[in-house]
């Protein structure tokens, strides 16, 4: 029997899923003629968020035409959601940046080779090297390069041009996640696993609207919670009624930035109700207020001030409601946190996830199946390629301080460039590093030139117009694949390859690698970035510092890993035994630290047994009788730290002028700028512009309806966006995504850029906003993206 | 045309009162259900995304015994074919040459949204 090609693609696919689940199939025998659905399925890991999803890619005739989840991989069990699958469309949009651009005097970009294109980049490098010094250059990357990709800027710029002068957005996403894990544990990123989802009672979701922004995590939680709705409880903290908070059993709806004083009152109601784990907290809980220990006791009479009426008063947050968070979250354990950017784009984002972190030290809810604190990350790779390859300008490869000399010591040695090569001083951080950019003859601005790498701050960095002039007076290097806000800014455009171009490892919110390999050719003449970094490199006369700059991505790719993999390998972050060869061959990937190619990778860190660096001395001496240890415990006792830090609210309440808070996110159909998914037609369509979420009664205020044009404007710029009235947000809060690369509903002129003292993440989630309105409904539906490279960057501001 | 291979999670015991409903979407085909008969395979057939999407919300609301719909092979090499041709039109997207349009006044009208009251909680 013949069958057609969609018949014969509706049966493997149908055999596929049928494979995933286990479910019995027998498909006709004519399914398996001549035809075959896709020339090979290639391994990989899904882009679009910070899960990790495990898929093959289908490939035929050089294009890539389908995915399917990989059913064996622990992220996400063979399941696909719709950020995942439709966003790849984009590779093939007509707009994929395919050769170098140089800007002409003109002002006009001009197409050049790429030997032409690098020649200049690296005569600029050099002139303000020698000129201006090593600090004059700067490196600005991102949590979706590949982690070889980092990890060789990262090399190039500390090794080579002994400068620190290296960010990436991370720091605008994920910063005051590192900053909570290191003050409290000693050590960056997640004791726990995904795994802890299936074994968790209690899960309590904070300023994470994960059902859009993590919707394979929100699947595995509300999966839970179908099977047994009475025993499995969802707590969520967040200001608007979101997808996510939908099937909470306990909402809890703090004004944007009032919620320390929650999870405070929630340890007040844990301590008063002995529901403290008197074991945990006298053996492994060090109370402290940063500057001090004060014991348990000092802790109970410094939370003694967040009653449940006080804070209510605060929040806006009902009592009744922090209280039963706290019963659940302490006595119907395991008990499972995750947050994401509400909690950690703040000006105090390190202590609301040291608060966090007090909850499950204090209750015994980590270091056991199901109980953990973890911080989901946002980008693929920003645990991995960033975080842990310590591309940000105060960390050195392991998430290790540059300030440590004996770190500075280890990572020369494994470099083999000269003791004292590498700064001790912590370049400048991502607002500082903006803030620095500007013209040659500029003396204010001491970065002269930057290279931008797979991200977009002229759109992405908050009160962004105030960033742009130094962006478009210093000399800017942008790699990506399409025309973006920042390519509009800079001198040198380099087209870059999409990650099924080029292959590398992402590493996931889980402390899990995973090699995606290379699948199809770029379009045109781009490159990888590892090939950009590399050929800058030999263009310095760096190449024995970065050998892998030939045309063999692959090659490159393992070459750069290996190095890596050496350099971290007597580290707490120790991937050593986590080989390209082992990476290509396992289906879930691994988790470090993973010591030996043996080794299985951690699940549980801090426990014994499960947790290699419990038994290597040669990194940390841990007890033998220990059964939980925090091993990076700066005090070297093997706690971790509870803090008594005070309240604190947002860096711009509203007031009488500017009434109203602005909270920000994402929606389900983009990815960050949108620079990839407004380029898909359904997409676009969709979700085709910004707009403002306003409550009824604020609305009626106003006189605004639905589809009314609002003006909303803060202490920085405005935005002009249609409305939408929606109960789901509170009286007094606006919300605004920030995907639209729309002047008008480029929602980061509003924002503000306070940071957090200890993370230096922005306040992107808080900033007093006022509003009038603007006129009767439009069309503004116009799915507006940079398509011409030449099209001028916006003037007004 | 987008092509899947999906899950359906369905109420226990229900599953033939799920494929009999099932008959009136021509659009989807059973292939194959578990021992349990709590999951059903099935295909489902658009001509893009966004009437995939539809047609689903279509199933879930037309039968709700069927309490989550999961796709796990998503072939989409017609729709690839499409795009690398350029048949489906990108210049709809194109930014004005100014990208500025903060003159409210100065916009076209067009309909009002007026779903999102209704989807309101």
């Amino acid at each position: 029997m013949n069958i057609t090609r969609r018949e014969m693609i509706k049966l493997s696919a149908a055999a596929f899923a049928a494979s995933a689940l286990n479910i019995p199939f027998a498909p006709s025998a004519g399914a398996s003629g001549d035809q075959i659905e896709v020339d090979q399925w290639i391994k990989g890991t899904c882009r679009f968020c910070g899960t990790g999803c495990g898929v093959y890619i289908g490939v035929r005739g050089g294009k890539v035409v389908g995915l399917r989840g990989n059913p064996k991989a622990a992220t996400n069990f063979g399941f696909l959601c719709v950020k995942g699958f439709k966003g790849y469309m984009s590779m093939y949009h007509p707009d994929r940046l395919t050769y170098p651009l140089v800007r002409g005097e003109d002002d006009q970009f001009k197409r050049v080779s790429w030997d032409k294109a690098l020649d200049l980049v690296v005569q600029k490098f050099k002139e303000f090297h020698a000129k201006h010094g090593k600090d004059s250059v700067a490196y600005y990357g991102s949590g979706q390069c590949m982690t070889e990709e980092s990890y060789t800027f990262n090399k190039l710029w500390k090794g080579g041009f002994r400068s620190n002068m290296v960010e990436g957005n991370p720091r605008l996403c994920m910063a005051s996640a590192v900053g909570g894990y290191v003050t409290t544990f000693g050590t960056d990123e997640p004791a726990g696993s995904y795994a802890d989802i299936e074994k968790a009672k209690t899960f309590f979701i904070v300023g994470s609207n994960m059902a859009e922004c993590h919707p394979i995590i929100f699947r595995r939680i509300a999966r839970q919670k179908t099977k047994d709705p009475e025993n499995i409880n969802v707590i969520v903290c967040e200001p608007r009624l979101t997808a996510t908070a939908r099937i909470a059993d306990v909402w809890l709806p703090a004004d944007p930035g009032t919620d320390l004083a929650v999870f405070h009152c929630m340890a007040r109601e844990i301590v008063k109700n002995n529901w403290t784990d008197t074991w945990f907290v006298d053996n492994l809980c060090r109370f402290t207020t940063g500057k001090q220990v004060v014991g348990l006791k000092g802790y109970v009479e410094f939370l003694e001030q967040f009653t449940p009426d006080a804070v209510e008063k605060l929040t806006r947050c009902p009592a009744a409601n922090i209280q039963e968070a706290a019963r659940l979250f302490a006595t119907d354990g395991p008990t499972l946190s995750l947050w994401t950017m509400g909690l950690n784009q703040r000006t105090r984002g390190v202590w609301a996830n040291n608060l966090i972190h007090n909850l499950h030290l204090i209750t015994g809810q980590i270091c056991k199946e199901g109980a953990d604190s973890f911080s989901l990350t946002g980008q693929p790779n920003a645990c991995g390629g960033v975080r842990e390859t310590g591309s940000l300008c105060h960390l050195l490869p392991g998430t290790r301080p540059v300030a440590n000399p004996a770190v500075r010591a280890q990572v020369e040695k494994a470099w083999n460039v000269p003791a004292g090569t590498i700064d001790a001083k912590p370049g400048f951080h991502t607002m500082q590093m903006f803030a620095s950019l500007g013209a040659e003859a500029d003396t204010a601005k001491p970065i002269k030139a930057m290279l931008v790498s797979t991200t977009n701050p002229a759109q992405s960095l908050p009160n962004a117009h105030k960033y742009v002039k130094g962006m478009k007076d210093a000399f800017l290097v942008v790699a990506d694949i399409f025309p973006t806000r920042t390519t509009q800014l800079a001198d040198v455009v380099l087209p870059a390859a999409f990650i099924y171009e080029k292959g590398g490892v992402y590493g996931c919110s889980e402390r899990r690698s995973q090699l995606t390999s290379k699948c199809v050719e770029p379009p045109g003449e781009a490159k990888p970035d590892l090939w950009i970094a590399a050929q800058i490199a030999k263009r310095m006369g760096l190449e024995k510092l970065i050998p892998w700059n030939g045309d063999d991505i692959p090659k490159s790719c393992r070459m750069a890993w290996d190095d890596y993999r050496e350099c971290v390998k007597l580290t707490e972050h120790t991937l050593y035994g986590i080989t390209y060869d082992r990476l290509l061959k396992t289906e879930e990937g691994v988790q470090w630290p993973c010591p030996t190619e043996k080794h299985p990778g951690t699940a549980r860190r801090y426990v014994r047994g499960y947790d290699p660096i419990m038994d290597m001395p040669e990194i940390v001496k841990v007890p033998p009788q220990a059964r939980i240890y925090f091993y990076a415990d700066h005090e070297h006792e093997g706690k971790a730290n509870v803090f008594l830090r005070p309240y604190k609210g947002a860096e711009e309440p509203p007031d009488k002028d500017y009434p109203f808070f602005l909270t920000t996110g994402r929606v389900i159909e983009h990815w960050h700028s949108s620079t990839m998914t407004m380029r898909v037609p359904e997409i676009a369509r969709s979700q085709p512009n910004a707009y403002l979420e306003i409550n009824p009664e604020d609305a009626a205020q106003y006189r605004i309806k639905n589809g009314d044009l609002v003006k909303i404007t803060s202490r920085r710029g405005f935005n002009i966006l249609p409305a939408r009235v929606v109960k789901s947000s509170l009286p007094g809060i606006l919300f605004v995504p920030w995907f639209d690369q729309d002047w008008d509903r480029m929602i980061n002129r509003v924002t503000i850029d306070a940071f957090d003292d200890g993370s230096k993440q922005p306040e992107f989630k808080i900033c007093a906003v006022k509003i009038q309105r603007a006129g009767d409904p439009k069309d503004v539906a116009d799915m507006r993206i940079v398509s011409d490279v030449n099209a001028p960057f916006p003037e007004k501001t | 045309m987008i092509v899947t291979g999906s899950a359906l999670f369905i109420q226990a015991g229900m599953w033939e009162t799920v494929l009999a409903r099932l008959k009136e979407f021509p659009e989807v085909t059973y292939q194959a259900r578990s021992d349990s008969g709590a999951e059903l395979i099935v295909n489902f057939e658009a001509d893009d995304h966004a009437a995939l999407e539809a047609l689903c919300d279509r199933v879930k609301h037309a039968i709700p015994e069927i309490i989550e719909i999961a796709h796990m092979y998503i072939n989409f090499e017609e729709e690839i074919e499409k795009i690398a041709a350029g048949a489906i039109p990108m210049s709809a997207l194109e930014e004005a040459s100014t990208g500025n349009l903060s003159d409210a006044s100065s916009l076209p009208v067009a309909q009002r949204p007026d779903e999102t009251e209704a989807e309101s909680s």
